[in-house]
């Protein structure tokens, strides 16, 4: 019945309830390690149903848009993004050694690099729906992903920079762009990666990055970090220690429920929570392209491989620095971490896949006809 | 790359994405559950530990099904220090009040309650009494209920069915070695768990360990267990299927005993020399000739099984200091001269080199004298076992002539041997001089000599006064019982050498996987001069042949005597003897080949007997109803 109700609010349902798991699991988890005292919601909890509250809405929304109009106003949007990545270099307020944040009201913070990951793959969608991917596109359209990369690495944020090059990667591929120049663009890709890491990676990066290589070289630090990380995969088993608030090894890791907001649900709901979350991202992937592929149009079509790519590509990231596959940097789990931009802009994400499902053509019933007139 | 549709294109990252998404999942799971990274403490104080579940250890059976080492469930009783009173007098109270209900002296209690484990975790149980039956372990558990420190648990003990003969066999099950510790925890063992030793016990470990499952558990930093976190069961081991018939065991083990009974006659005593008092040894072997497995195997004296089970101190001892030293199986321990049963192995040599045919004639008078070949007047004198007269080489397998085999070997006169180096190949081919691939550990090879052998170990030339000796199975060759079987074995199928063997299969629930024969090598010779060596063993197992004796009534076999003089000579220059008999049957389709060895004894006298009371058996065990069908499966 609640699956039929979703089918009457949304196109794809099944993509609406990946989502609203996502959401659920991250909103339990996020109760359950910032609990104090037996049975108490904290405000960061109640905050973060509040924005998952919110995002579901505006998923809901942002699905009855018409691709076409977003595509009309995709300078627009572009360009929205990029002044307020800039005025946060100029204005915004610095947490944790970065200046991420602009303060909109007392307590209410915007993250603008959340909303540039759409902003950017709306844009690139738009210069490339009318265009055939030649090398000069090509390179055009990552120029369109690269201002918002360079601005959002100074703050600096190297993990959005990173989820940003995948996507314009994976929306260069989804444009159909051929295999050589795709293959070129990664062998310039691994050139430049030193001058990249000498140039941009921020001293702290260096740092966690040796870290990686050799968590003994800073102990009580982000060598701590890692250490309790695999501590707490370990410590939830199959079946987890409970959303009961327990003791966790993340106690003590002030982003446990953001950047390591993976391996903190792992530790509550064990493998079978890890798992299933996974299997949920796996059912982002598979809808989000299929609604891709039965995109009307090129735009639409990139729309929703870009979107659906930033989500699980971000997703699979933040595991893979959870699971000691990647060097510690702050990426959030796409629905689950904290944080009410993050959240936001990943359900206007799904919303706008959704918005892009429901403008697909009915199947066709090819076997249908060829036996009529075959 | 051909081109492909956009579609095709978006199809192919979903895959990508989704295989992504897999491995990660992975990754997650080997993180949680597989390999986890256990803290040494976690934060909280409540730290997950990782725990072995131990597999139940698999049965071993005979080829019937009747088992022969099961599990019982024996309890034990363990201190956990720290759960006693902190208060010095409480303590001893409470340490006074066990020592009554658990039977364990005050000091004994004290001491397991402060060693030097208990310092370290004070939560890890110390054994203080084992071998406790159900009974027992369920009055202490009345008596103990409520006070803290003492635990009855279950703790798994094997138990050997019994027959002594079986103990080399079975082997034991044993304390993990401390210079083994390391590798084996490694492995999953516990420090405190038990292994295979020796015998099919240890050469089969794995199929019968199973597979140890987990379980993580969270605990309190005094190591007690909080909560459960997961678990995966343990893969109980399989059990062993033996070809041993444990019938036709007990029935060989009896006509060995008696005789070895029989055979230590031959020790002359009242000579008035100085001799070692003889310890009468012996081994006997039924093996399958078409698979090389074991229907039974005996090696006496043996011991009881359950020897190092019970773990007796003076028992155990009393084996250990045995002069007979019951631990070596001899049936593929230890090396003896094997003496006229290698005497078919010397003629098929003959035939197949040339040196002589079927028809080749050569007449014993009892004895063949030679000249010294440095010193021209001395003569040295090989004696036959009896003038036989006139034979063929059929005739001389069947009387065992001493003569015709050392003209085959060392020539005589006009007619021309082999030679050392030529009978030593062909007792290579014949599997002598190395292990046969036995699947018990601690076989040894025996010697094959010849000249080159000679030279190196003793700096000397080889001399025609070894290649006599040699001819008869005699001198330096020496052979176990095991290899003997084999080459019996490869008499009667034609000429493989098949890899002994005491296990038929592997048993899982009612689903039996039985192993497949397997050969160690071919002894080519053509069938024509195989059957010239069956007919003198036929002849030799017949009414005047030196072999009758291993013949069951009405039965036709193939059989061949041996008596090896050994150790120290007698005033009049006479020696003890080891006493074999080797055979197969039935003649004319092969089942069983049979060996007999007495350390004491004559071939014929004694040895053939025990033969035929062994073949006997297996008749008798043969046409009874047949064991049900088993699935065959290879290995």
């Amino acid at each position: 019945m609640i699956l039929a109700l979703a089918r009457r609010t949304v196109p794809d349902a099944v993509l609406l309830a990946a989502v609203a798991g996502l959401v659920l699991a991250g909103a339990l988890m996020v109760r359950a390690s910032t609990m104090e005292a037996p049975g108490e919601v904290s405000a960061e909890a109640w905050r973060q149903v509040i924005y998952a509250a919110t995002g579901l809405v505006l998923l809901v929304g942002v699905s009855r848009l018409h691709p076409g109009l977003l595509r009309q106003l995709a300078p627009v949007i572009y360009v929205a993004s990029l002044l307020a990545l800039v005025a946060v270099l100029a204005l915004g307020s610095d947490q944790f050694g970065a200046r991420r944040w602009i303060e909109l009201a007392p307590g209410v913070t915007v993250q603008p690099s959340e909303f540039a990951k759409i902003a950017t793959v709306i844009a690139v969608a738009a210069y490339a729906a009318d265009r055939d991917p030649s090398l000069r596109a090509t390179l055009t359209a990552l120029c369109l992903a690269l201002l918002p990369m360079a601005l959002v690495v100074i703050e600096p944020d190297l993990g959005t920079t990173i989820v940003l090059a995948v996507a314009a990667v994976a929306l260069v591929a989804a444009w159909g762009v051929s295999w050589r120049v795709l293959g070129g663009m990664a062998a310039l890709g691994v050139s430049v990666l030193p001058i990249a890491f000498a140039v941009a990676v921020p001293d702290y990066q260096r740092e966690r990055l040796a870290v990686f290589f050799d968590p003994g070289r800073d102990p009580l630090g982000s060598g701590f970090t890692l250490r309790q990380v695999e501590f707490a995969l370990a410590g939830g088993g199959l079946t987890g220690r409970g959303l009961d608030g327990a003791g966790s090894a993340l106690d003590g890791v002030a982003t446990r429920a953001s950047d390591f907001a993976f391996a903190q649900l792992g530790e509550q709901m064990g493998l079978l929570g890890a798992g299933l979350v996974l299997v949920l991202y796996a059912v982002i992937a598979w809808r989000g392209l299929d609604a891709a592929i039965r995109a009307p149009d090129r735009f639409g079509r990139m729309l929703a491989a870009g979107l659906a790519s930033v989500i699980v590509l971000q997703a699979l990231l933040h595991v893979a620095v959870n699971t000691r596959l990647f060097p510690a940097t702050g990426i959030p789990l796409p629905f689950i971490s904290t944080g009410g931009s993050a959240l936001i802009g990943m359900c206007l994400s799904a919303g706008l896949i959704q918005a892009v499902a429901a403008h697909a053509p009915p199947p066709t019933r090819e076997f249908w006809t060829g036996e009529r007139w075959g | 790359m051909t081109r492909l549709s956009v579609t095709q294109r978006l199809r192919l990252m979903q895959g990508v994405l989704l295989l992504l998404v897999l491995a990660l999942g992975l990754r997650v799971a080997s993180l949680q559950w597989f390999d986890p990274v256990i803290p040494p403490d976690y934060g909280d104080g409540l730290a997950p530990r990782l725990l072995e579940v131990q597999p139940a250890r698999g049965l071993i059976v005979d080829r019937n099904g009747q088992v022969l080492a099961r599990n019982t469930p024996d309890f034990r009783a363990t201190l956990v220090p720290g759960e006693l009173p902190e208060d010095e007098d409480a303590r001893r109270r409470a340490l006074l009040d066990l020592e009554r209900i658990l039977g364990v002296p005050y000091a004994e209690l004290e001491a397991a309650a402060s060693s030097r484990l208990a310092v370290i975790d004070p939560f890890a149980p110390v054994l203080v009494r084992d071998g406790l039956g159900a009974e027992e372990a369920i009055a202490i558990r009345a008596a103990a209920a409520g006070r803290p420190g003492v635990r009855i648990e279950a703790s798994p003990s094997r138990v050997y069915v019994l027959e002594e003969t079986l103990a080399h066999i079975l082997g034991y099950v044993g304390a993990i070695p401390e210079d083994e510790a390391e590798a084996l925890t490694a492995l999953g063992y516990p420090l405190d768990g038990t292994i295979g030793m020796t015998g099919v016990e240890s050469a089969y470990e794995d199929t019968l360990r199973g597979e140890p499952g987990r379980r993580l558990v969270l605990s309190d930093p005094r190591g007690r267990e909080v909560q459960p976190l997961a678990q995966s069961d343990a893969e109980p081991g399989a059990d062993l299927v033996l070809s041993i018939d444990l019938e036709l065991q007990r029935a060989a083990a009896a006509a060995l005993a008696d005789g070895m009974e029989r055979g230590l006659s031959v020790v002359r005593r009242g000579t008035g020399q100085a001799r070692p008092e003889p310890v009468q040894l012996g081994a006997a072997l039924l093996m399958d000739v078409r698979t090389g497995e074991l229907l039974a195997s005996v090696s006496l004296p043996a011991y009881d099984p359950n020897l190092f089970v019970d773990g007796d101190p003076d028992a155990v001892a009393s084996v250990f200091t045995d002069p007979a030293r019951p631990l070596i199986d001899r049936t593929y321990m230890e090396v003896r001269s094997p003496g006229s049963i290698y005497k078919p192995l010397v003629a098929l040599a003959a035939l197949e080199e040339g040196i002589a045919t079927a028809g080749t004639r050569i007449y014993s008078s009892g004895a063949i004298t030679i000249a010294d070949q440095y010193n021209p007047g001395v003569y040295y004198v090989f004696k036959d076992w009896a003038a036989h007269g006139d034979l063929d080489m059929r005739r001389a397998l069947a009387r065992s002539s001493d003569v015709y085999f050392y003209y085959l070997v060392g020539g005589y006169q006009d007619f021309e041997g082999m030679g050392p180096d030529v009978l030593a190949s062909w007792s290579r081919q014949a599997g002598f001089g190395r292990p046969t691939g036995y699947d018990l550990p601690g076989e040894v090879g025996g010697l094959v000599p010849d000249r080159e052998w000679k030279e190196d170990e003793f700096g000397e030339a080889w001399l025609l006064g070894d290649s006599y000796p040699y001819s008869i199975g005699q001198g330096y060759l020496t052979v176990t019982p095991l290899q003997m079987a084999v080459l019996t074995a490869a008499i009667a199928n034609g000429g493989d050498l098949l890899k002994p063997r005491v296990v038929h299969g592997f048993r899982n629930g009612d689903l039996v996987t039985t192993l497949r024969p397997q050969t160690s090598g071919h002894l080519e010779a053509s069938e024509a001069h195989y059957e010239v060596v069956r007919e003198g063993m036929l002849a030799a197992a017949a009414d005047g042949g030196t072999a009758a004796t291993g013949r069951p009534v009405g039965a036709r076999i193939a059989g061949k005597t041996g008596t090896a003089e050994f150790g120290q000579p007698y005033p009049d220059g006479e020696f003890d003897t080891h006493g074999w008999y080797i055979g197969y049957a039935p003649y004319d389709e092969p089942e069983v080949a049979v060996v007999v060895y007495l350390e004491y004894g004559v071939g014929a006298t004694h040895a053939g007997p025990v033969a035929r009371a062994i073949l006997e058996a297996y008749y008798e065990q043969r046409d009874r109803p047949a064991v049900p069908d088993r699935v065959e499966a290879a290995r």
